[in-house]
């Protein structure tokens, strides 16, 4: 081996080299002070994607330039604020309101297009690929970009923290308007970026991402200016004053954040998923995400039924459930028909485990049965909610003091149990045909698709589904019955429009006259829903007897080996800080 | 499943990969043990980077197995990457990062923290000599440098298995024999690296064994003498040709004339005072020949039997076996 040639020995890592420390301080970074060595070791404990895209964003000029324009920005806007401005009431709406224009642009443009950007970035120049071969979990990476995000969302917030602490102290301004404000601001930036990580994730190839780029950012710009134009109208004292206070402002919060916030969930896992190895189990976070998101909508149910009860609340919000699941069923229905070994390992054993489980877990039978079972479950849990509060002797009440005078006049009956009824029904029908249509012509071919066209086929073809026998049936009705636009009546044709059937039987026409009136019709229509149905369940029903395998002990005894946390031994928190201080000394 | 053997750290048992009709690895079997150099030859799309990409769990097999060291790269990918360095044909780069926070990134990406996580960094890059260009950034790093941090980033964790896809493309002679230097000294500590590369004289110099894949079959495996040997019993009823380089100090077209008139012998190449020869037969043939052209006067200054190359093995090899 010629002199220059490695040394292997020093290849080793348990080898200790008696250069380390020197060598170390020279590679890693001059610590002769106390911050930068606290920052190491507190990097410790931190994400690495985070710790390199912070060192990365300090030596950016895109970083430095926004810093420096946003301080900028305050400055002037505090001194024309408090020279030009009106000097009474409003010069701390004002300020606040133009504080959170300011706020508004890094939070809200230029942020979350950078986690966009960064995420796109690393399938662009392949980089994903060296990080996704390491041990990082996908979670970790999308939480470190996430983390990072955050972590300057803090910093720009920093700038402004003084200056909107100042505007508590003049009149006009409550702690409620600067803690919504906030809420506002990050809440929606967090849900942006989070958007942006989700579309970078799905749209992965170069075009798509193009294309995907324009629109996410003229989506930002649309909502900026919108958060612009409301600012405006707050400084311009055009605004609605909201106070906050009202019982029904806070439902309504609540309702909005238990929104945004559980999509943003959803969009969360669905971008880990997107970055998953294949044989890994990708759906069960996402069917967990989903069912947090109906919990949180149920909770906001009970919450608006309790303060206002109407039947057609109820009704519309199974037609809001009826649509969630559709799209939901049809995406997971796109899923491989066959379930990975690593994941067959991790298949519930016990007979409560299984049944409690079973539909959590990857496959299109699981998830073509796991939409039909929420959506029977949102169906019953309405029904409840309006019978208990119909039941209650809240109803008289409601009727004659509340509901009356804003136009609100149902009780829930049961016509409206006949409605939810038939939305399950046409429903869980739609389902079975797509998941038999996929089963049928997409069986062996999905296993080599890559991550995404499954489900992508199978929402374009339950939308089409939909979509046509719904125009159809209208065209055919009016061919039919020569009649104007006005269709009032329920025909034989129309009994393939899901939406105009079950608004009949909401409004009263029973499945006797239905039957009475199309006999033969929608007894067919019946007759083969129940054997498409039942197609369906009993194909999707056999993958739930696909037993667990067991783990090689190899594979359990190395498992164990994996690092359990992050915190390095002997780096405790107490241990930093106290050889902190004996350097210091 | 487990494979059982405890020498073999990389074994690729029938693996196919199918891209709708295209199939870029079709039933490839081979196997590399701990300490070995495995070459994989193969002209550009015949499955090298996709088998690679396989092992490295960025992509999974249509049908067959692979591991490594005992685990399956589809069903245990994460007990299979804490083994496992990859060093790709491209080289991915972050901005405003430099060659230190660039191995930091990957240390802490693979779970390495505290000391031992700064030991690593020091070790490997002194290793890949790095370590007076710890603070370039990565962007402004000559092809030969990227190489070698990449190499670093592969090796930062000690894997047991290092695959390396091209990893001397485009590199100037001085960069190759350093790097192939260092894959010596990896193979040496215990490592089983498979390598891929077009240069085939650099593979013959690295590599324990071979295996030659062509539109995604695997056609031969083995030490290039075990490849020669299998195409001779494959060819058996031919006799072996021989190549042999003279230089002769007589007539140029005395000794041509005279060498053409011997059964089986025939001049392929005349420059100057060198004459190339391909004759039928073995050593003994070669000597007999020499003995004789002594003997018919004519002045020999040198004479010698050229042994057959990995270029020529990789071309007897793929010559007409798949279409």
């Amino acid at each position: 081996m010629s002199k220059n040639s490695p040394d292997i020995e020093s290849l080793s890592l348990g080898a200790l080299n008696p250069d380390f420390d020197a060598a170390t301080s020279k590679i890693i970074s001059e610590k002769s002070h106390w911050l930068p060595q606290l920052n190491e070791r507190v990097s410790e404990w931190c994400s690495s994607i985070l710790v390199m895209e912070t060192r990365q964003a300090l030596k950016s000029r895109q970083f430095i330039w926004t810093y420096f324009v946003l301080l900028f920005s305050v400055g002037v806007w505090t001194l024309l604020a408090l020279t030009i401005g009106d000097n009474g009431y409003q010069v701390g709406r004002e300020l606040l309101f133009g504080y959170w224009v300011i706020l508004g642009f890094p939070l809200g443009l230029i942020i979350p297009f950078s986690a966009y950007r960064s995420l796109a970035r690393e399938f662009e120049d392949g980089t994903n690929q060296l990080i996704s071969i390491t041990t990082m979990k996908p979670h970790q990476i999308i939480f470190g970009k996430f983390g990072s995000a955050f972590l300057q969302m803090l910093t720009y917030l920093s700038v402004l923290a003084p200056c909107i602490c100042f505007t508590y102290l003049l009149r006009g301004i409550s702690l409620s308007q600067i803690s919504i404000g906030l809420m506002v601001c990050i809440g929606g930036s967090i849900c942006l970026t989070i958007l942006g990580l989700f579309l970078a994730g799905v749209f992965r190839s170069r075009a798509m991402g193009v294309g995907t780029s324009v629109l996410f950012v003229l989506l930002l710009g649309w909502l900026y200016y919108i958060w612009c134009v409301f600012c405006e109208s707050e400084i311009s004292g055009q605004g609605s004053y909201i106070t906050f206070d009202d019982q029904d402002v806070l439902l309504g919060m609540f309702g909005i954040f238990a929104f945004f916030g559980s999509s943003a969930g959803l969009l969360l896992v669905t971008a880990t998923s997107q970055i998953s190895f294949p044989s890994n189990n990708r759906a069960t976070p996402i069917r967990i995400a989903m069912f947090v998101q109906q919990t949180l909508f149920f909770a906001f149910v009970i919450g608006l039924v309790s303060t206002v009860f109407d039947a057609d609340m109820l009704w519309i919000m199974m037609i809001f459930v009826s649509h969630y699941w559709l799209v939901m069923g049809f995406l997971m229905i796109g899923e491989s028909l066959t379930i990975s070994r690593r994941v067959q390992r991790t298949l519930p054993r016990s007979f409560f485990s299984r049944s409690a489980f079973s539909l959590l877990m990857p496959g299109a039978g699981r998830g073509f049965l796991f939409a039909v079972a929420n959506v029977w479950a949102c169906a019953i849990a309405i029904g409840l909610i309006g019978w208990f509060v119909g039941s209650r002797g809240l109803q008289g009440y409601l009727l004659g003091q509340v509901i009356a005078p804003f136009g609100g006049s149902r009780v829930f009956g049961w016509e409206e149990c006949c409605g939810l009824l038939t939305c399950c029904l046409y429903v869980t029908w739609f389902l079975s045909v797509i998941y038999l249509v996929m089963r049928s012509f997409f069986g062996k071919s999905r296993g080599e698709w890559s991550t995404g066209i499954g489900p992508t086929i199978s929402l374009v073809l339950g939308a089409l589904l939909i979509s046509v026998l719904s125009i159809c049936s209208i065209v055919v009705h009016q061919i039919l019955y020569q009649r104007d636009n006005r269709l009032s009546d329920l025909s034989s044709p129309l009994l393939l429009n899901w939406y105009w059937v079950v608004a009949e039987v909401f409004k009263g026409t029973s499945f006797q006259q239905i039957f009475n009136e199309h006999g033969v019709v929608a007894v067919a229509l019946l007759l083969q829903a129940v054997v498409v149905i039942g197609f369906a369940f009993a194909f999707a029903s056999r993958e739930l007897l696909v037993a667990p395998i067991p783990v090689p002990e190899r594979v359990k005894i190395d498992s164990l080996k994996l690092p359990a946390s992050n915190v390095p031994e002997g780096e405790s928190i107490n241990e930093i800080f106290g050889e902190l201080k004996k350097n210091e000394s | 499943m487990i494979a059982n053997n405890d020498d073999v750290m990389i074994q690729f048992d029938s693996v196919t990969r199918t891209f709708g009709d295209t199939r870029a690895v079709d039933q490839v079997s081979f196997h590399v043990r701990t300490g070995e150099v495995f070459g994989f030859i193969g002209p550009n799309g015949a499955g090298k980077t996709t088998s690679m990409r396989i092992l490295s769990t960025l992509d999974v097999p249509t049908s067959g197995e692979a591991w490594i060291d005992g685990f399956s790269v589809v069903d245990d990918p994460d007990l299979v990457r804490q083994r496992l360095g990859w060093m790709p044909d491209g080289f991915g780069t972050y901005p405003n990062v430099n060659c230190a926070e660039y191995l930091d990134f990957f240390a802490r990406s693979y779970g390495l923290r505290g000391k031992d996580r700064r030991r690593a960094l020091v070790n490997v890059m002194g290793f890949t000599q790095l370590d007076q260009l710890a603070n370039k950034p990565v962007t402004s790093l000559s092809k030969g440098m990227k190489q070698r941090l990449c190499l670093g980033r592969a090796l930062i964790h000690n894997p047991k298995v290092l695959i390396l896809d091209e990893p001397a493309a485009g590199l100037d002679p001085r960069a190759r024999i350093e790097l192939r230097e260092m894959i010596g000294a990896l193979a040496e500590e215990g490592k089983a690296l498979l390598v891929s590369s077009h240069i085939l004289t650099e593979l013959a110099e690295m590599c324990d064994r071979v295996g030659i894949i062509e539109h995604g079959r695997l056609l031969a495996v083995g030490t290039v003498e075990e490849i020669l040997n299998q195409q001779r019993h494959g060819d058996s009823d031919e006799p072996e040709k021989i190549k042999i380089e003279l230089v002769v100090l007589s007539d140029i077209q005395f000794a041509k004339q005279w060498l053409e008139s011997n059964d089986g012998v025939v001049v392929d190449r005349v420059a100057q005072k060198t004459l190339q020869v391909v004759m039928s037969g073995d050593t003994e043939a070669q000597a007999d020949l020499l003995t004789k052209m002594i003997g018919a006067g004519i002045r020999v200054l040198s004479y010698s039997g050229k042994q057959k190359s990995l270029e020529d093995v990789f071309l007897t090899v793929t010559r007409g076996k798949v279409q």
